[in-house]
């Protein structure tokens, strides 16, 4: 089995594109050298070098001294809560003015790999941007400690715990 | 063994006495292993270009809705419709018309030389009135057709409707299916919104036809030509496509890919599968895109599959004959753990495959959120259709991406899609173009 990179999705060994969200699958190579990109059926993050889950403290807005601590042990959605539609994202934006702010009921992703924090965006009306550069809806994209990150208009500030 | 390292694979290419065929495969090598694996095929079917191909005469019913929804601006456009049907096909092709709401009417008795000016007084004084029931018009259009045949005619029949028929889809489906066994093609078109596209898109699988959405009577005349322009390209019957497999081999999906993106109906036959692949023409080939699953793949050559061509001959070539072409995909297994094994990539699979598969992840991820809003999970829908728009956008389709995510918005709010919208991209991704620009797996 192979494991599409973006949504998580399982499928038969040389398939080319995930059916779920449509992605192209990483090709598997063999031989000398190849990478496998094959299941082995353990969680990356229970490998010896990164024992404990990645965590980040996301610095909202400018300078509002406001934060909220993320422990990545899965993947988080960062939205806007629309309790009327039962929408209720893990890192819920709608107290840092979210709505005006344009930000979407589901619009990005925070996880974790291989001990690095992982972002995607999920295909969100007004875009998450990573050090100013817009993100392509769905490719992952890997966020380092300082590094600015923005939902539709407001801007969060990563650090790594 | 493998001899060349990161290379890619080599499409295949054999011309035939009538066929050119061309098969583009996702692997020459792989694995050998117990676990299951994909396999690509996208087979290209052409007729060769150096033949002296006759035109073949048409035996068309014309089956028209004339229910009160037809009224005004609808009905009239069907009459021009048929106006330039009647204008344009030879003394010797043989045409019939069919009018149905609840019952069904036969207004032209299937016949040649058409007196054009009787049709077209015949065809002013069709009224609307009453419901739709598709079932009765398909019916008396089979018989006309029947009645009209000859050895060397092509069968077809176009019915056109803007309603919901009701409790008689089964009776329409058997008769699709029916028609397709005997050489009788369908062009289903859908005026308007409120009309049921599941139901026309498997009658049109089934008959080996093809269904089409048409959002404005002012297409419809349009749309008849058209139609009878390919009809009038045609120079053989169905093609008839008979797949036998590979041992521990399974065909997995198959889907048309070019004219537009359709899933084939694929049958279980004493040789392995057989499926019907549409009308050829002169200038007008087909693309379908084969997914085989294979299981315990030892080292060496193993076969996939068998394609088997046949088509009835095209008049003047290899009269009352066969033609028939095979094509044989091999795959090679090779021993993963094997010290010698050159680097072998899948990398080099040939572009024409993923992208002809995104076209069909994009056809079935509308498929699957009609799946998912008929069973009520507008959450999931509303997803799927918003994973759909994202893909779009980076394949370069921005309309339909702009379509996707309007309708998910109306949907996550209204909880249903526009009828309109619906239709739309359903046909919109049936019709994605190969061309389309952008992001594609290089």
């Amino acid at each position: 089995m192979i494991e599409c990179p973006n949504c998580h999705a399982r499928f038969v060994a040389n398939t080319l594109v995930c059916s779920e969200c449509g992605a192209l699958l990483p090709p598997e190579e063999w031989g000398s050298n190849a990478i496998s990109t094959e299941i082995t059926g353990e969680p990356i993050e229970s490998t010896a070098e990164s024992a404990l889950p990645p965590a980040v403290r996301l610095y909202m807005g400018e300078e509002t001294g406001q934060s909220i601590d993320v422990v990545l042990d899965k993947k988080v959605i960062i939205g806007r809560s629309d309790p009327a539609n039962q929408v209720f994202p893990e890192i819920d934006l709608a107290p840092y003015g979210g709505l005006e702010k344009g930000v979407s009921r589901r619009h990005a992703r925070l996880s974790s790999r291989r001990g690095l924090i992982i972002i995607e965006d999920l295909a969100s009306i007004n875009g998450t941007y990573l050090n100013g550069k817009r993100l392509t809806p769905y490719l992952p994209e890997v966020v380092h400690d300082g590094d600015q990150i923005q939902i539709g208009s407001l801007p969060i500030r990563v650090e790594v715990l | 063994m493998p001899h060349t390292s990161d290379r890619g694979t080599q499409p295949i290419e054999q011309l035939g006495s009538v066929f050119h065929l061309r098969a583009i495969r996702s692997h020459e090598y792989l694995p050998a292993r117990a676990e299951e694996q994909a396999y690509y095929v996208l087979l290209s079917v052409a007729l060769r270009q150096d033949l002296p191909y006759e035109r073949m005469p048409l035996n068309l019913c014309l089956v028209l809705d004339h229910s009160t929804s037809m009224s005004g601006a609808r009905l009239q456009a069907v009459r021009e419709g048929v106006q330039y049907i009647v204008d344009h096909i030879s003394p010797d092709d043989v045409l019939s018309i069919v009018v149905f709401n609840d019952r069904a009417d036969v207004l032209l008795p299937s016949q040649k030389n058409v007196d054009r000016a009787r049709v077209r007084a015949m065809v002013s004084t069709i009224q609307p009135a009453g419901g739709t029931e598709l079932l009765q018009g398909l019916g008396t259009g089979i018989r006309e057709v029947m009645r009209g045949r000859s050895e060397r005619s092509l069968n077809h029949l176009i019915l056109l409707t803007d309603g919901h028929t009701y409790g008689d889809e089964q009776g329409c489906l058997e008769m699709a299916k029916w028609a397709g066994q005997n050489q009788i093609g369908m062009t289903l078109m859908g005026l308007g919104e409120d009309w049921n596209e599941g139901l026309l898109d498997q009658m049109a699988a089934l008959s080996g036809g093809r269904s089409i959405y048409i959002d404005s009577p002012r297409k419809v005349a349009e749309t008849f030509g058209q139609i009878v322009n390919v009809l009038s390209g045609a120079v053989s019957r169905q093609t008839q496509l008979h797949i036998t497999l590979g041992p521990s081999v399974m065909l997995h999906e198959m889907f048309q890919i070019t004219p537009e993106i359709q899933r084939v109906i694929v049958a279980t036959t004493e040789r392995g599968y057989a499926a019907g692949l549409g009308l050829l023409g002169r200038n007008s080939g087909r693309e379908f895109l084969m997914e085989f699953r294979v299981r315990d793949l030892k080292p060496g050559v193993q076969m996939i599959a068998s394609l088997d061509l046949n088509l009835t001959a095209p008049s003047g070539i290899i009269p009352d004959q066969l033609s028939r072409e095979q094509i044989t995909l091999n795959v090679e297994g090779f021993s993963p753990e094997s010290p010698d094994t050159p680097r072998i990539s899948s990398s080099k699979i040939p572009t024409a495959i993923p992208n002809a598969l995104t076209r069909v992840v994009l056809f079935k991820m509308h498929e699957r959120a009609i799946t998912d809003l008929e069973a009520g999970r507008v959450d999931a829908a509303t997803q799927r259709l918003e994973t759909m728009a994202s893909r779009l956008a980076a394949i370069g389709e921005t309309e339909l991406a702009r379509m996707a995510m309007l309708e998910a918005g109306q949907l996550a709010h209204t909880g249903m899609l526009s009828p309109e919208g619906r239709k739309k991209i359903h046909y919109g991704t049936r019709a994605l173009s190969m061309t389309s620009r952008g992001k594609d797996h290089d």
